[in-house]
């Protein structure tokens, strides 16, 4: 008697191909993810004995600490610099790309480039930009007579310009995906807009930025996500100072677990920040898909 | 019949692939991807097992052999009969001038047939080493570069093997010139950690054009009279700042960097004064008193009549020696051996002018030590065989003493290229290597660097003994700029006692002395 052969069922086919993916997730994220919720729970410092479970009180000591609270200002600071400045490029640079001139082809290949960049090497780039002693911005104001003097632009601007710095390197994203989304509007419909008298502006808001919207809360995520994230650039421009002007939270996780050792609160950091970013993305996401809803 | 028979097989051949459905097809993607894995998993596993270090050999057999030497006295070098090869001995290092370690491990490994193997730690690089040896064996790190506060934290912690019986022990010590530099080495309970990797100081340095210009210096750009105290010293920034020969005369080394920015230099001062800051048994503060006091109070006072930059609180280390070089400043304190970029042509347009102060300021004028040692992690918590343990004492011993044929082969190395200072006293008798130095120095300067090296004094209590210092730096360097800014809250008093309370808070969730009882 020949035994039928067995076949399996959707079901079964669905749970076979997903199992490794979920087991792959579940290693490099879940596990990862879980450990340092239970290290958040714990005061965890190898130095510091002993070692043990502390409940909540690191995410207390985190709240009500208010080196916490003054780097996330710092945080979102930072983040709002770079978020708004990658837009206005981000907007600006597609605009233009997406006009027809002569060499458009090579400038859409250049303008990848400070993305290309690492962030370290921005953060260099950017330091004798503005440095008080040998700095192209300082000599330039100084050739054209509006300083006496270099100034210390990184201790009088310090967020902002750390946070220019930034949205340098991240403006080519933004600009390509704003350059796709504009390639995306009707021509007709814009040459429409522009016999009825619509004004540049006008047609902007009207025609082009509706198919903006989406690119735009990409924009928003990426970069809002990345901002909150950044530590290579204010570590290596301004190292947290002048005092605690650009100390975002990132540095004070980074300090807190590599350099006091406090895996524990930094783990608890962690998901503060995560915390964070999530809030920040729900917020994006229900203000520009709300109409369309 | 043969071709009807192959005609059906045919057939059904075709019938199979045309009955092929999209889920057979990915039933056999998956079974064959969940094949692939099992093979990589069973491959990783062998090769893991393939790769574990062959067993110890039965016994290590000392015996001496005499080297010929250039500098030193005839060396013992490290027992013969010890089994090179096998699991490579690794030393991490940060990357300061990689191919000079690189090349000395080619020699190494030329030198005793052996594989020792380097791992750079760019970066932030306690950061990723402390991480690193908290995996214990898995680290893969024999040897490493340490500073003496790092060094306190991780002995502490079990990671760092004490070179009290090492061979060639008593050798080395007599070798050093300064035997201060010993205080830097060694822990509360009296063993020895580390071996010097280079050593120097923090000191004063000057522009002689900018005082010349000021009226300070004579013509060839030597200091007329050198401050003698704190208070000379900010008269005279006064003086320049007035004389118009500098905006802002002082550019202080009052950035953020973790362990080499405001933290240090008001260390700095702190030792210049004789303050020792902590109790070196109990590590209590003591250091909350006027001399203290005064000090702040004057580093306010340098900021707040603008004789240093505000730019100096968002500078790093770089910054502060390229900013000097501009010629821009009078004084500055830097890493000694950074006075060869300051004298460099390429490098400043006032090359040449650059001098050392020919005194630290202060009431006893101590210049702080400043240096880093070779470390090699623990043998018991790495599960190293006794061979493999001899291994990494020899390579220990090359890269911070001598090389098999009795040479200061690295420090010698090490001087003549970067000026980096060696313990060995008789390395400032040496002609050449005298040469070397004088590259980016007068005769007058080689003289304070000489006796500033062989008295250069650790502050122990601050290094020895606190594992909990890297707060406390970096806490430092959350107030201290606060105070020279004037902020609310953060006038010199209130600064000295926010300073005593976060050493207090520390020392209870560290535990002061009986840490180390």
């Amino acid at each position: 008697m020949v035994r039928p052969k067995r076949r399996l069922t959707d079901s079964q086919l669905a749970l076979f191909l997903i199992v490794p993916l979920v087991i792959f997730q579940a290693a490099l994220t879940l596990y990862p993810s879980a450990t340092a919720l239970w290290m958040s729970l714990q005061k965890f410092n190898p130095m510091a004995q002993p070692i043990g479970f502390v409940g909540a009180n690191n995410y207390i000591k985190a709240l009500t600490d208010p080196a916490v609270a003054h780097a996330t200002l710092v945080s979102l600071e930072f983040t709002f610099v770079v978020v708004v400045a990658a837009v206005l490029l981000g907007i600006g640079g597609a605009l233009l790309l997406n006009e027809q001139f002569r060499g458009r082809s090579i400038v859409r290949v250049l303008v990848v480039l400070p993305w290309a960049i690492p962030e370290y090497a921005t953060a260099v780039i950017f330091g004798y930009l503005y440095s008080e002693n040998f700095g192209t911005i300082n000599g330039l104001l100084y050739q054209l007579n509006l300083i006496p003097n270099y100034l210390p632009l990184l201790y009088l601007g310090h967020i902002w310009l750390t946070g220019i710095a930034y949205s340098w390197h991240y403006a080519p994203l933004a600009i390509f995906f704003f350059l796709g989304a504009l390639q995306s509007v009707p021509e007709d419909l814009y040459r429409q807009a522009k016999i009825d008298g619509a004004s540049a502006f006008m047609r902007f808001r009207t025609v082009v930025f509706p198919y903006l919207r989406y690119a735009l809360l990409i924009v928003l995520v990426l970069a809002s996500v990345d901002a909150m994230k950044a530590l290579d650039i204010v570590w290596i421009m301004t190292q947290g100072g002048p005092a605690d002007a650009t100390r975002v939270l990132t540095f004070e996780i980074y300090r807190e677990t590599f350099q006091y050792g406090q895996l524990g609160y930094g783990a608890t950091l962690s998901f503060l920040l995560m915390l964070l970013i999530t809030a920040l993305t729900a917020v994006y996401f229900i203000v520009l898909t709300r109409r369309r809803r | 019949m043969s071709r009807t028979k192959e005609n059906e097989k045919d057939k059904k051949s075709k019938d199979a692939n045309a009955n092929v459905t999209r889920r057979q097809a990915l039933s056999k993607m998956g079974m064959a991807a969940v094949g692939a894995a099992a093979v990589v998993v069973v491959g990783g596993v062998a090769y893991y097992l393939s790769s574990q270090p062959p067993a110890p050999p039965p016994s290590i057999t000392p015996t001496t052999t005499a080297a010929p030497t250039t500098i030193g006295p005839p060396v013992t070098t490290a027992p013969a009969t010890i089994t090179p090869g096998g699991k490579p001995v690794r030393f991490n290092c940060w990357a300061f001038h990689p191919e000079i370690i690189q090349e000395n491990m080619d020699i190494f490994n030329q030198q005793y047939g052996e594989n020792g193997e380097l791992i750079q730690s760019p970066g932030d690089y306690y950061g990723s080493l402390e991480t690193r040896l908290m995996t214990g064996p898995a680290s893969g790190i024999d040897m490493m570069y340490m500073h003496s506060d790092w060094l306190t934290r991780y002995y502490k912690a079990g990671w760092i093997q004490p070179v009290n019986d090492e061979e060639h022990f008593d050798e080395i010590r007599n070798d050093y010139g300064n035997k201060k530099l010993l205080d830097t080495v060694i822990m509360p309970d009296g063993k020895q950690c580390a071996w010097v990797y280079f050593n120097g100081t923090v000191p004063l340095f000057y522009n002689g054009k900018v005082l010349k210009k000021a009226g300070v210096a004579d013509d060839t750009g030597h200091i007329k009279s050198a401050p003698k105290t704190w208070d000379d010293f900010v008269q005279m920034c006064r003086d320049i700042k007035k004389s118009g020969a500098s905006d802002a005369p002082y550019w202080a080394k009052w950035g953020n960097c973790g362990t080499c920015g405001i933290n240090e230099t008001f260390d700095e001062y702190c030792v210049s004064e004789g303050e020792q800051q902590f109790d070196p048994k109990t590590q209590e503060p003591t250091f909350e008193n006027d001399t203290v006091l005064h000090m702040l109070e004057n580093m306010r006072t340098l900021m707040a009549e603008g004789l240093v930059s505000k730019g100096v609180l968002a500078t790093s280390e770089q910054d502060n020696i390229t900013g000097f070089a501009s010629g821009k400043y009078a004084f500055t304190e830097l890493h000694d051996y950074d006075l060869n970029q300051q004298n460099d042509p390429a490098k400043s347009p006032d090359a040449g002018w650059y001098h050392w102060m020919p005194n630290q300021p202060g009431k006893k004028g101590w210049y702080p030590f400043m240096g880093a040692h070779y470390a090699i992690t623990s043998h018991s918590y790495m599960k190293r065989s006794p061979n493999d343990a001899k291994r990494v004492e020899r390579l220990h011993q090359f890269y911070s003493w001598k090389d098999k044929n009795g040479e200061y082969l690295a420090g010698r190395k090490w001087i003549k290229e970067l000026e980096l200072g060696q313990p060995y006293t008789k390395f400032y008798e040496d002609p050449e290597i005298k040469a070397s130095w004088l590259r980016h120095m007068d005769e007058g300067d080689f003289e304070v660097r000489k006796n500033a090296h062989m008295n250069a004094v650790l502050t122990p209590s601050i290094y020895i003994g606190c594992v909990w210092f890297a707060e406390y730096h970096g806490f430092l360097n959350d107030v201290l700029p606060k105070m020279v800014l004037g902020e609310s809250g953060y006038s010199p008093r209130e600064t000295l006692t926010r300073m005593v309370d976060k050493a207090n808070e520390l020392r209870k969730t560290y535990g002061g002395a009986e840490v180390w009882e």
